[in-house]
C-alpha cells in the first residue's frame, strides 16, 4: 500500500472499537488476583498463520532460533516433541486447544503462570493430554508413571509432576501450571475478595476491547507498579518498569515521545492486540484505559490543515506537541530536578529570539502540530556524504498572518553563528552561512566548506541546515535540498481542515523499501556497527542486517496514536506491499 | 640471564596474560611443554607479520570515537598474534597518549593508532619521527600552532620528559631551542604538512648539537641521548613486569635495547624470556589495568559480550582508550584502584558471570583463583550461592585481579 493510501486509513483508527463490533467473550475467565491475562483465539492456527506468511515467517524462524539458543528449557521442550511424542506439535496443540488457549500471571514468588487449553472436544483433549503425559513419562525414564492422575481434586483429575509443574483436566480444558495453588483456585474456585478488582477490570477491557484478534493480552498496569514500588529493586525488569513510570514527568521524553506515548504508562490497565488479517496485514495495537488525573498535553482536536504525504517520502509524520502548555505548566508537569534545565533552554532561545519570549511571543502563533518529512535528496549542492542518511524536515504551522517566521529565522543564523564559535575553538571548519533568493522566494542554509579532493566526506554532511518561511508555516529542513523540494510543495494551496473535537489522531508513517536502498548503500557499516554494538559476529550481523532490509524492502508501516476520552490507543500496522 | 626452560601451564598462562592479555586454554595448550625463547620469539614474529584490519574505516565518516573504542577493544580479543601486537599498541598509546577530547576528528586519532600497531614492535627511532608528525600529536601538543616567532613548547617538552628522556636529561634551553626546530609543520586534507615559511631555519642548539636545526635533527638528538635507551627500557620493562625495574636491570634492558637497534620486539622478547620475568614472585603480581582485565576475563571465561559495552566497562573503570587523562596517560598500578573503578570491576565481573554457564568451582580452578582462602570456601566452595553469585565473586576477586 502506498504511503498516501496508508494515511488515508488512519480515519477508523480514531473510533472506539466498542462500537463497531460485538465483543467476544474471554476463552477462559482466569481467578481473583490475576495481575496479566493472554488470549489466542485460535493459537495452532495463528501460529500456522504467522509462520507460513511469506515476510513474517523468516523473521519468526530467526527468533525462535535465538529463543532457542537462549533457553535450555525450551530447547528441552523442542526436544521432547520432536523425539517422543508422535504427533507434529501444532497438530497436539490444534487438539488441545482448538477452542483458545488463555494464560494469566498471579503474584507469588517466583510469579504464577497458568495456562489454560479449551478444546471443543472433551473426549479428544482428555486423551491428547493423556497421551503427551504418558511420552512425557516415557522421555523422563518412568514409563506408565503418568499414566493414572496423582490425585481426584472434586472429580477432576490432577498430575503433581515435581514441584515444579501440575497438570488438571476440568471438563474440555487442560490446566498447566507451575504452581498448584493457582490450579486449585480453578479446581476448587473459592470467593477471593483479593484481585476482584482487577477481574473485574480485565472483564470490562475485554467486552470494551477484544473483537477476536489472534491475540489479547491485558496487564494490570497499575497493580503492576504498586508491587513494584514495594519491591523496590534497583536492577532488572521491576526497576525498568519503575523508570516507565517516571516517563511523563521527564520533559525529554515526553517531547520526543509526545504526550499520548508517554502517558500509556500511566494507564490503570493495558491492553495488547495482536492480528493478522486475509491480506497479510499485521495489526498491533495497545490500548491504555482509565487515564487518571489531567490529561494537559494531550490532543483534543485535530489539526486545522491537511498534513499531505507525498509518495517519495521516507516517512511523514503528524505530531503533536504543546511547548506553550509544556513551559507554561512546567512545575506541576514534571520533575523538579528538570526545571533549571528548561530554564537554561529556554533563556537560550530567547537570546537567539532578540527579545521576544518563548511563552507569549512565540508559541501562541505556532501551531502544536507539527509535521515532519523525511526523503532522500540528492546532494546537488554539497558532496555526497560516506555514510549517508535521508534528510528530514520539520513544518511548523504558524498563525496566518504572523510574522514569527522571519524570527525565527534571525534565530536560526544566530545558532549557526553561535555554534561556529564552538566549532572554531574546536578546531572544527565552521558553516558557512549562506542566503539564498530565488524571486519572492528567500532562505538561509549553513554549510561545510567542501571537503579536498580525496577525503573523506563525513557524515555531518548529511546535515546542510537550512529554514525559511514557506507560506504560512515556517519550514526548518536538515538540507537545503529537502527544504527546496518543499518550498514547491507547501505553496500550492492546501485543503484546510476544519478541527475535530475527540478525534485527534497523531501518525508515523514509514515506507520500507525507501529506507531499505539505504541500509543496502551501507550495509557494510551497518553490519559493522551491530555487532560492535550488539556481541554477535560479523556473520550472524551480515544476516541480521540483511533480514532487516529484506523486510524494509517489503514492508509500509504506520504507526498511530489516537486519543479517546480517557484512553489511549497506539497502533503499528504493517502493509507488505513487496512480500512476494 | 635468560633460559631455556620449558613452560608448564602456569607459565604458559602467565607469560601469555603479560604479553597478550591473557591465556584462553587453546593458547595455554599450544605453549605447553616449549621451551620459554621458542614461545616468545614466534609470538613477536607472529605479531609482526598478523596482518592489519582496517575495517573500522568503514564508520570513521560517522565521527563516532566510540566505535573505534569498540573495534579495538575486540581486536584485542583476536588470535594470540594479533593480541600481542594489540598490546604493545595499547603499550604505546599510554605512552604517546593522545586524547580525541582536544583532536576532535576520529579520522586523526584512528591514523594514530594504526601507527602504533603497524609500527609499535619495530624500531623505536622510526616510531619516534612519525609520532612526532603524527597529524593527532600535532593537534594535541599544538604543533600546529607553533610557528616561527611564535614557538608553541608543549611538543618539544613531552617529546623530551615524557616520549623520549625523562626529566633531568635536558634543559629549558633545550625545550625552547627544540620547540623552534618543531615550527612549521600543520595539519592540512589529515595529513602532516611542512609549511616552510612557518619553519624557525634559525641558529638552534639542542642537546649539545648545534645548526639550522629541524623536526630530524632534534629527534636525532634526543635519540642520540643516553637517557632515551634507558627511558624506553623502563617503559618496555614496567609493561611486563609488576614492580619498577632497579636501575641495574634499566642499565641491562637499555643495553639489550641498543644492541637489537633499538628493536622493540626483540628487546621485549628478551625480557619475556629472562628467569626474572618467569620468577614465582612476579606471577599474579601485577594489578590488571582496566583494559587488561576486561579483556582478559573475555578471553579466560569464553564469555561474548557487545564491544561497545566493554569499551564502556573499561572507561568506567578509569580506562577509556582513545580518551587518556592527560599528556602522561594513565598512572598504573595501585593508582587503579578506586572506589567507583571498583565497583565498575564488580558490576562487569557480574555481566560476564551471567554470560557463562561454566560450573564455578571448574571456572576458579581453570583461572588458577581457586586456593584455600575463606572467601572462596564461602562463596564458591560449599555451594550456597548461585552460580552466577559464585562466578561473579571467582572473577572479581583480589587474586583475579592480578595477573
Amino acid at each position: 500500500m502506498p504511503l498516501f493510501a496508508l494515511l488515508a486509513a488512519i480515519a477508523p483508527i480514531a473510533q472506539d472499537p466498542a462500537t463497531t463490533t460485538a465483543p467476544p467473550s474471554l476463552v477462559h475467565a482466569p481467578p481473583s488476583g490475576c495481575l496479566a491475562y493472554l488470549e489466542l483465539r485460535s493459537p495452532a492456527e495463528s501460529i500456522r498463520e504467522f509462520t507460513t506468511h511469506p515476510v513474517l515467517a523468516p523473521l519468526l524462524g530467526e527468533l525462535a532460533k535465538g529463543a532457542l539458543a537462549d533457553s535450555p528449557e525450551l530447547r528441552r521442550v523442542v526436544e521432547f516433541f520432536e523425539e517422543d511424542v508422535d504427533d507434529p506439535f501444532l497438530d497436539v496443540l490444534g487438539r488441545l486447544s482448538d477452542a483458545g488457549m488463555s494464560a494469566w500471571v498471579t503474584l507469588a514468588q517466583p510469579p504464577a503462570v497458568t495456562f489454560a487449553l479449551d478444546s471443543s472436544d472433551a473426549a479428544a483433549g482428555d486423551t491428547a493430554t493423556r497421551r503427551l503425559l504418558s511420552a512425557l513419562a516415557e522421555a523422563t525414564g518412568h514409563p506408565g508413571a503418568l499414566d493414572a492422575p496423582t490425585e481426584v481434586v472434586e472429580g477432576n483429575p490432577l498430575w503433581s509432576i515435581g514441584d515444579e509443574l501440575t497438570v488438571a483436566r476440568v471438563g474440555a480444558t487442560t490446566l498447566v501450571s507451575n504452581s498448584r495453588t493457582s490450579i486449585d483456585l480453578v479446581v476448587s474456585p473459592k470467593r477471593l475478595v483479593r484481585g476482584k478488582r482487577a477481574l473485574a477490570k480485565l472483564l470490562e477491557a475485554h467486552s470494551r476491547r477484544s473483537r477476536g484478534e489472534d491475540a489479547f493480552v491485558w496487564v494490570d498496569y497499575g497493580a503492576l507498579t504498586t508491587f513494584v514500588g514495594m519491591a523496590g529493586e534497583a536492577a532488572g525488569p521491576a526497576a525498568r518498569i519503575a523508570e516507565l513510570a517516571e516517563v511523563p514527568r521527564r520533559p525529554r521524553l515526553q517531547s520526543l515521545l509526545g504526550p499520548g506515548i508517554s502517558q500509556v504508562v500511566e494507564a490503570s490497565s493495558v491492553v495488547l492486540k495482536v492480528d493478522l488479517d486475509a491480506k497479510g496485514a499485521l495489526s498491533v495495537e495497545l490500548d491504555g484505559d482509565d487515564l487518571a488525573g489531567e490529561r494537559a498535553l494531550w490532543a483534543h482536536t485535530s489539526p486545522d490543515f491537511a498534513a499531505t504525504a507525498r509518495t517519495n517520502d521516507c516517512a511523514h509524520a503528524l505530531l503533536y506537541r504543546d511547548f506553550g502548555t509544556m513551559l507554561a505548566e512546567r512545575e506541576s508537569l514534571f520533575e523538579p530536578k528538570s526545571l533549571a534545565a528548561i530554564a537554561t533552554t529556554v533563556s537560550q532561545l530567547e537570546l537567539f529570539l532578540g527579545g521576544l519570549t518563548l511563552a507569549d511571543d512565540v508559541l501562541p502563533h505556532v501551531s502544536p502540530w507539527i509535521e515532519m518529512v523525511s526523503r532522500e535528496v540528492p546532494f546537488a549542492r554539497s558532496p555526497r556524504p560516506d555514510l549517508r542518511l535521508p534528510a528530514a524536515a520539520f513544518v511548523f504551522h504558524l498563525e496566518p498572518g504572523s510574522n514569527i517566521g522571519e524570527r525565527l529565522d534571525a534565530a536560526f543564523q544566530g545558532i549557526v553563528s553561535t555554534t561556529n564559535i564552538q566549532r572554531a575553538q574546536n578546531g572544527q571548519p565552521s558553516y558557512r552561512l549562506e542566503l539564498g533568493r530565488e524571486g519572492d522566494f528567500t532562505w538561509t542554509a549553513a554549510m561545510l566548506p567542501s571537503p579536498l579532493e580525496g577525503d573523506p566526506v563525513d557524515a555531518s554532511y548529511n546535515l546542510v541546515p537550512a529554514c525559511a518561511v514557506i507560506g504560512d508555516t515556517w519550514v526548518v529542513a536538515t538540507h537545503q535540498e529537502l527544504l527546496l523540494d518543499l518550498r514547491d510543495e507547501l505553496t500550492t494551496p492546501r485543503s484546510v481542515a476544519s478541527p475535530a473535537t475527540g478525534s485527534a489522531v497523531e501518525t508515523l508513517a514509514i515506507h520500507g523499501p525507501r529506507l531499505a536502498t539505504f541500509a543496502r548503500e551501507q550495509m557494510d557499516a551497518l553490519v559493522l556497527a551491530n555487532s560492535l554494538n550488539e556481541g554477535k559476529t560479523r556473520e550472524q550481523s551480515r544476516k541480521d542486517m540483511e533480514g532487516l532490509a529484506w523486510i524494509l524492502e517489503r514492508s509500509d508501516v504506520l504507526l498511530s496514536v489516537a486519543y479517546g476520552p480517557d484512553h489511549v490507543v497506539l497502533r503499528a500496522e504493517v502493509d507488505f506491499p513487496g512480500r512476494n | 640471564m635468560t633460559t631455556t626452560a620449558r613452560l608448564d601451564a602456569a607459565g604458559a598462562r602467565h607469560l601469555l596474560r603479560r604479553l597478550a592479555f591473557g591465556a584462553p586454554v587453546r593458547d595455554v595448550e599450544r605453549c605447553v611443554g616449549r621451551e620459554r625463547g621458542e614461545v616468545v620469539e614466534e609470538l613477536v614474529a607472529d605479531a609482526r607479520a598478523a596482518p592489519i584490519d582496517e575495517e573500522v574505516r568503514l564508520l570513521l565518516p560517522a565521527g563516532e570515537v566510540e566505535y573505534v573504542q569498540a573495534w579495538w577493544l575486540e581486536s584485542m580479543l583476536g588470535p594470540v598474534a594479533q593480541r600481542v601486537r594489540e598490546r604493545v599498541a595499547l603499550m604505546w598509546h599510554g605512552h604517546f597518549a593522545t586524547s580525541f577530547d582536544k583532536v576532535g576528528d576520529v579520522h586523526l586519532v584512528y591514523a594514530q593508532n594504526e601507527l602504533f600497531r603497524t609500527a609499535g614492535l619495530g624500531d623505536f627511532r622510526a616510531l619516534l619521527h612519525a609520532v612526532v608528525v603524527d597529524p593527532a600529536m600535532l593537534v594535541w601538543l599544538d604543533g600546529v600552532e607553533n610557528e616561527k616567532g611564535r614557538p608553541n613548547e608543549n611538543l618539544a617538552r613531552e617529546l623530551m620528559e615524557l616520549f623520549a628522556l625523562g626529566i633531568g636529561n635536558y634543559d629549558e634551553r633545550d625545550v625552547k631551542e627544540a620547540a623552534r626546530a618543531l615550527s612549521g609543520w600543520t595539519v592540512r586534507q589529515r595529513r602532516a604538512s611542512f609549511v616552510a615559511r612557518r619553519f624557525d631555519d634559525g641558529e638552534k642548539s639542542v642537546l649539545g648539537r648545534s645548526g639550522r636545526l629541524g623536526t630530524r635533527e632534534v629527534v636525532e638528538a634526543v635519540l642520540a641521548s643516553e637517557a632515551c635507551p634507558r627511558w624506553i627500557a623502563r617503559r618496555l620493562f614496567r609493561t611486563l613486569h609488576a614492580a619498577d625495574p632497579s636501575e641495574a636491570e634499566v642499565a641491562a634492558t637499555a643495553r639489550e635495547l641498543v644492541a637489537n637497534e633499538f628493536d622493540v620486539g626483540r628487546t621485549l622478547s628478551w625480557l619475556a624470556t629472562r628467569e626474572r620475568f618467569h620468577a614465582e614472585t612476579e606471577r599474579a603480581a601485577r594489578i590488571s589495568g582496566p583494559v587488561e582485565y576486561v579483556v582478559r576475563t573475555l578471553l579466560e571465561s569464553g564469555a561474548s559480550l557487545p564491544a561497545t559495552e566493554c569499551a564502556r566497562d573499561a572507561a568506567r573503570m578509569g580506562q577509556e582508550l582513545l580518551r587518556p587523562p592527560s599528556v602522561e596517560g594513565w598512572h598504573e598500578g595501585r593508582a587503579w584502584m578506586s572506589s567507583t573503578g571498583w565497583l565498575a570491576r564488580m558490576r562487569f565481573a557480574r555481566r560476564v558471570a551471567g554470560a557463562v554457564d561454566e560450573d564455578p568451582a571448574e571456572l576458579a580452578a581453570r583461572l588458577g583463583v581457586a586456593d584455600s582462602r575463606p572467601w572462596y570456601d564461602v562463596v564458591v566452595g560449599n555451594g550456597s550461592s548461585s552460580d552466577v553469585d559464585a562466578r561473579t565473586a571467582v572473577l572479581a576477586s583480589a587474586e583475579y585481579q592480578l595477573q
